[in-house]
């Protein structure tokens, strides 16, 4: 199955809409970098919204969405082509290709969450703290997204064996640094909110969660670029994925329940059950109730449902609604942890702290879903018929 | 609020002395923390052996992980907000205006007559924790706790601003420094005072009312060590439940 990169363009995608599209989210991403750029040289504290209270906001969220759906993509990847799910077969390669561009869009968050990126760069190797979820989550996701390249590049080329071997290795960093990001929050003993097991379960599920739901949106895009119907295999490997998808949105919604019980009927300090309360019925409510929960998890359960997971516009439209959820629920998770003062009940502090982004941490976030649309309609127009060797 | 005593304290009040001996096994007595909250929910009253555990960090009595072992006793009802500390603190460690390395708390609270409303001041820093979560979650060990005097620390040059340190600071005693580039926090003067000699720092050194204490709690002569470990005074610790066993300590009166 060995073939050029030549050969697996997507002549037909080199329209003029798709080529006008791709200039227009590179002009998106161009933007985002920039003031990724200048908040790195002004310093966050000015052109982010963020402050000593609340030192992590909306791109801190986005890195974990983006990063957190890298996982799920590498495992559907992995799964469908090293541990022999074969009706996913058809989606395996997007999969994987969509896993990079993910990964890339992540790192491109994490480099605008820290004041110095290139630091970041060079001590990360130079001087490791092994007990920090920092240092293993961005090393994993390093080695995770390096294997992906292999991967691709050996898919590309044929090598069937090593792809499958780099596969599995990716998969495995995969987990590992998802975990990590997951124990980034759950290790931490401050804020309450935070600390707790089930979250590192929540990670993992909403993980494959958000990768299904990506892969199932993108290749239903994919298709109606091509014009093409999607019937055979490919309809069986969305319903597959779809199946998937509604497993996982199961038992996010379970654990996160269960996350919720415990908080209120344990002995979580009163920070954690404050913060519990913003998110039940405080200001974060409508975030977590509309978003999260309806939105996110039981309407997208609702549709695939009641469908069968058979139709594909059902299952498009609970992708689409899992990933507005899942974005949703990454950035409650984030700043539900710093909402709370810490020294709640002193020098007349709200009961809860306000954060909103600041337009360079919009444009920054903006700029990194432009990047996933950008890497998408690249790899559709210049490797895209890679997507249908499986 | 009332603290049970122990047969020992009964003994010890009755003869109206203290041997060392005696006070040595008090507190040996009840390792347990009570947690009474007093004061709101960052402000817990410990008894004096849970202290002295806290301050080992590990359950070995009598000894001290640290040589010197530094700490700050805080008399949380001397303090009148004149702020000298903060000022103290500035010009001695160059804090840019948008940070700080120490703030002072403060709230109404009923005072003895119950119609009265009083103001209440609470001097904060950082706690030196014996078990620090900051320094756990740094990824380049920017952040550490010193081997040699316990002191929390930062190497300016290794920090990348991540800020996991400053979510992970159960106290909030830290800012990210634009000048330096890096996170910033109390050192106890360390570099600024203690290195070159001085036995104080510049906060305590500044306060009026003497509400700020600072010694060195390996040394069992020192002034330090003896308030702390009266056998009836009562230890109040910010935020017990956080589990970082700090290193400042507030009295009453």
């Amino acid at each position: 199955m060995a073939a050029k990169i030549d050969d697996l363009e997507e002549g037909r995608l080199a329209s003029a809409s798709v080529k006008w599209t791709t200039h227009l989210l590179s002009l998106f991403v161009i933007a985002g970098l920039t003031a990724g750029v200048y908040a790195t040289m002004t310093g966050h504290q000015i052109a982010y919204g963020l402050s000593r209270e609340v030192p992590w906001g909306i791109l801190t969220s986005s890195f974990a969405f983006f990063a957190i759906t890298s996982t799920g993509l590498c495992l559907l990847g992995a799964i469908s082509h090293a541990y022999g799910v074969t009706p996913l077969r058809p989606l395996g390669s997007r999969a994987v290709y969509l896993a990079i561009v993910t990964t890339v869009t992540a790192f491109m968050l994490l480099a605008f969450s820290v004041e110095s990126p290139l630091l970041f760069i060079y001590y990360n190797a130079a001087s490791p703290n092994l007990t920090s979820n920092i240092w293993w989550l961005s090393t994993l996701y390093g080695i995770m997204s390096g294997c992906l390249f292999l991967r691709f590049a050996f898919l590309v080329s044929g090598s069937q064996g090593l792809a499958l071997t780099f596969g599995i290795i990716a998969a495995v960093t995969a987990v590992g640094a998802n975990n990590n990001l997951g124990g980034l929050f759950t290790l931490a003993s401050d804020p309450p909110i935070w600390f707790g097991i089930q979250l590192l379960i929540l990670f993992l599920a909403s993980a494959v969660l958000a990768g299904t739901a990506t892969v199932i949106i993108f290749t239903v895009v994919a298709y109606k670029l091509r014009q093409q119907e999607i019937v055979g295999e490919t309809h069986k490997a969305l319903e597959t994925a779809a199946t998937l998808m509604a497993l996982m949105a199961g038992i996010v919604l379970v654990v996160t329940i269960a996350r919720f019980y415990s908080i209120f009927f344990s002995d979580t300090p009163d920070p954690g059950i404050t913060a519990a309360r913003a998110l039940i019925n405080g200001p974060l409510a409508v975030n977590f109730w509309c978003f999260e929960i309806l939105t996110g998890l039981i309407v997208p359960l609702v549709l695939l449902l009641l469908t069968k997971t058979k139709s594909i516009w059902a299952m498009t439209l609970a992708a689409c609604m899992a990933m507005v959820g899942a974005y949703v629920q990454r950035f409650d998770l984030v700043f539900s942890g710093q909402i709370v003062p810490k020294f709640s009940g002193w020098n007349d502090l709200p009961q809860y702290l306000h954060y909103f982004p600041s337009g360079a941490e919009l444009i920054v976030v903006i700029g990194a879903f432009s990047l996933v649309g950008f890497g998408f309609l690249l790899g559709e127009r210049f490797v895209g018929k890679l997507f249908r060797l499986y | 609020m009332k603290r049970l005593k122990t047969k020992r304290d009964r003994r010890t009040d009755n003869s109206g002395e203290v041997s060392f001996k005696e006070r040595r096994r008090f507190l040996c007595l009840g390792l347990k923390i009570t947690s009474v909250f007093v004061g709101g929910s960052i402000l817990s009253l410990v008894p004096v052996p849970e202290v002295k555990s806290e301050l080992l960090g590990v359950s070995v009595v009598g000894t001290y992980p640290y040589q010197p072992h530094y700490a700050m006793l805080i008399y949380k009802d001397r303090c009148i907000d004149c702020e000298r500390c903060i000022e103290a603190c500035t010009q001695t460690n160059n804090i840019p205006s948008y940070g700080s390395r120490n703030i002072i708390l403060s709230r109404k609270k009923t005072g003895i007559a119950a119609s009265k409303m009083i103001r209440e001041f609470l001097p904060a820093l950082c706690n030196q924790c014996n078990r620090p979560p900051c320094v756990r979650v740094c990824p380049t060990r920017a952040t550490y706790k010193d081997k040699k005097n316990g002191i929390v620390m930062i190497n300016e040059s290794l920090c990348i601003g991540c800020k996991a340190c400053m979510t992970a600071c159960p106290y909030n005693a830290r800012y990210y420094n634009r000048e330096i580039q890096a996170v910033d926090k109390c050192d106890f003067c360390y570099h600024k005072r203690l290195q070159n000699g001085d036995t104080n720092t510049a906060c305590a050194e500044a306060c009026p009312a003497g509400a700020l204490f600072f010694g060195d709690l390996s040394e069992h002569k020192s002034e330090i060590y003896k308030l702390l470990h009266k056998p009836e005074q009562t230890i109040l610790v910010l935020r017990p439940e956080s589990g970082s066993m700090p290193n400042v300590f507030y009295l009453q009166g």
